[in-house]
């Protein structure tokens, strides 16, 4: 951003955080003199083994896991293929699985590709308007080849936070493992893996304040998962590779900070968004995308359409005025498509083109939120102004255009 | 934003020739067909003497047709009324210095709603 001074609001943590500075101090050891590779013997390597071990001991902590239920790898992304191809491969007897419509694509796109090559059949389960999955509907969608259900915990489009315990408890009750992935959950709401019907769980660093690079597998014990990579014997031999020593302090830092403070971070977190959602939703036809803010939903987590206007244009010029989202219109992917969450709750192509997503942290201020909200009332009123296909209720003079139009699309 | 020409982030941040004109020689639409983009944009356009006097537009879209919608009339006025028949994307696209590869519908979608317009007369 060129010139003059102006506020930038980061409100794209769902898409990443800034990290932390204890969390950089914490690393830079690992980033400068010790610098050992944690399979060699001398003291170096010996010293980065230790300081990987504390780290792991530090994350089974806040999890609420054993230290040897925990695997480092290099994203939740990475942690999603290898706990389900990796359960997979171990269970050969077993090909079926089921999903929800509302996965992260590390989820859905390895089980649809399952499915188109006769791998394994995939059920999708139903969602409600607001992304919740019915337990009754999943409860019928068990077999006895069903190998397992994953479910993502915190959803990163539209904050939907499902009742993994319930869903666990149905999975168990019929001995199929329950995977969630949890990338979006590590300090915003509370949990204990060991208190959680959950067999496997996927976790990453740098929505969290630690840094990219690095996330973790949760593997109950007792649970078999295949390595799906060959290599050395690092990580109790399920994900071998050297381990990303900087990155892992990094994040067991991090993960401990996010647990010690979730409670008073969130609550400040939390009244900001209601603040910056209520004043979004003040702007005449929008709409919140996914539950309401409550106990249903993350911590942080606005998702709005706003009607009759395109939301890559929306964040285009959110951005040119310092305030950063993201948004599930189709022009802002390359392949142009929209966003499979919002059409898996129900909304048409026009309402999800225009939505945009804000993600606050606990970095972000009062001043962030006012900012935001008067560049995107300026923005959405200047986009409106330019637009001719409105329904006739808002606007009369257009109303003859606007209903052949919208009735060509709907037929 | 480095994807982006100085002359599109201009367009799109200030677009010109924004409306409708009353008693138009012509309108015409066009709307983006394929994917899952929804880009509407309808032009009405004056013509003098067999040239563009006003070429105006409005538009639901994605900042790229909106950039190319600006542009285009722009390009447009004075042109003759042939010569806006035989618009290309390219020429667009050449106006805004480049428009990256995610964009190439965009100025499609203005050259044929320009080509349509022009074509009415």
């Amino acid at each position: 951003m060129s010139g003059t001074q102006k506020h930038i609001a980061y409100l794209d943590n769902g898409d990443s955080t800034q990290m932390l500075p204890e969390v950089l101090e914490a690393m830079m050891p690992y980033l400068s003199h010790s610098y050992g590779n944690p399979a060699s013997l001398h003291q170096l390597g010996l010293d980065a083994e230790n300081a990987v071990d504390d780290a792991r001991d530090s994350l089974a902590e806040s999890l609420g896991a054993k230290s040897n239920e925990i695997y480092f790898t290099a994203s939740a992304t990475e942690s999603n293929n290898l706990a389900l191809s990796g359960l997979l491969a171990n269970y050969p007897d077993k090909r079926h699985v089921v999903v929800s419509p509302i996965e992260h694509a590390s989820v859905r796109n390895l089980v649809k590709q399952w499915q188109k090559n006769g791998i394994a059949e995939v059920t999708f389960l139903d969602v409600d308007d607001n992304g919740m999955v019915d337990p009754q509907h999943l409860k019928k969608s068990l077999r006895d080849d069903t190998l397992f259900v994953s479910i993502i915990h915190g959803n990163n489009e539209i904050g939907t936070l499902q009742d993994i315990k319930t869903l666990g408890e149905i999975c168990r009750e019929r001995d199929v493992f329950f995977h969630s992935d949890m990338a979006q959950s590590l300090g915003k709401v509370p949990f204990n893996l060991s208190e959680l019907p959950i067999d496997l769980a996927s976790f990453n660093s740098h929505k969290a304040h630690g840094p990219k690079g690095v996330g973790a597998l949760y593997v109950r014990r007792k649970v078999k998962v295949r390595r799906i990579m060959e290599g050395g014997p690092q990580e109790q031999n399920l994900r071998p590779g050297t381990e990303n020593v900087p990155a892992i302090i990094g994040f067991a830092k991090a993960a401990e900070i996010a647990v010690r403070d979730r409670e008073v971070a969130m609550a400040q977190v939390e009244s900001l968004t209601q603040k910056l959602s209520e004043k979004l939703l003040s702007i005449p036809h929008t709409r919140l995308n996914g539950p309401g803010h409550g106990p249903n939903r993350l911590p942080g987590s606005i998702n709005i359409t706003f009607s009759y206007i395109e939301g890559e244009a929306v964040l285009m010029r959110l951005n040119l005025q310092g305030v950063y989202v993201s948004s599930g219109s189709a022009c802002s992917s390359r392949a142009l498509v929209p966003s499979h969450v919002l059409t898996a709750i129900g909304l048409v192509h026009e309402e999800a083109h225009g939505s945009i997503r804000y993600t606050l942290s606990r970095l972000n201020t009062e001043a962030d939120v006012e900012h935001a909200y008067q560049v995107t009332l300026k923005t959405v009123e200047s986009l409106r102004a330019m637009t001719a296909f409105i329904p006739e209720e808002h606007s009369e003079r257009e109303s003859d255009h606007a209903k052949t139009f919208y009735k060509k699309k709907s037929e | 934003m480095s994807e982006f020409s100085e002359t599109y982030l201009d367009h799109f941040s200030s677009p010109r020739n924004i409306g409708e004109i009353e008693n138009a020689d012509a309108v015409a639409e066009a709307e983006h067909e394929g994917g899952g983009c929804f880009d509407r944009i309808r032009v009405s356009i004056r013509i003098a003497d067999g040239r563009v006097e006003e070429m105006l537009f409005k538009a639901r879209a994605c900042s790229g047709t909106i950039a190319a919608a600006s542009a285009g009339t722009e390009w447009a006025k004075g042109k003759t009324v042939e010569e806006v028949a035989e618009v290309t994307a390219d020429i667009i696209a050449d106006y805004l210095d480049g428009v990256p590869e995610k964009k190439l519908h965009s100025v499609e979608l203005v050259a044929e709603v320009l080509q349509k317009v022009a074509r009415k007369n």
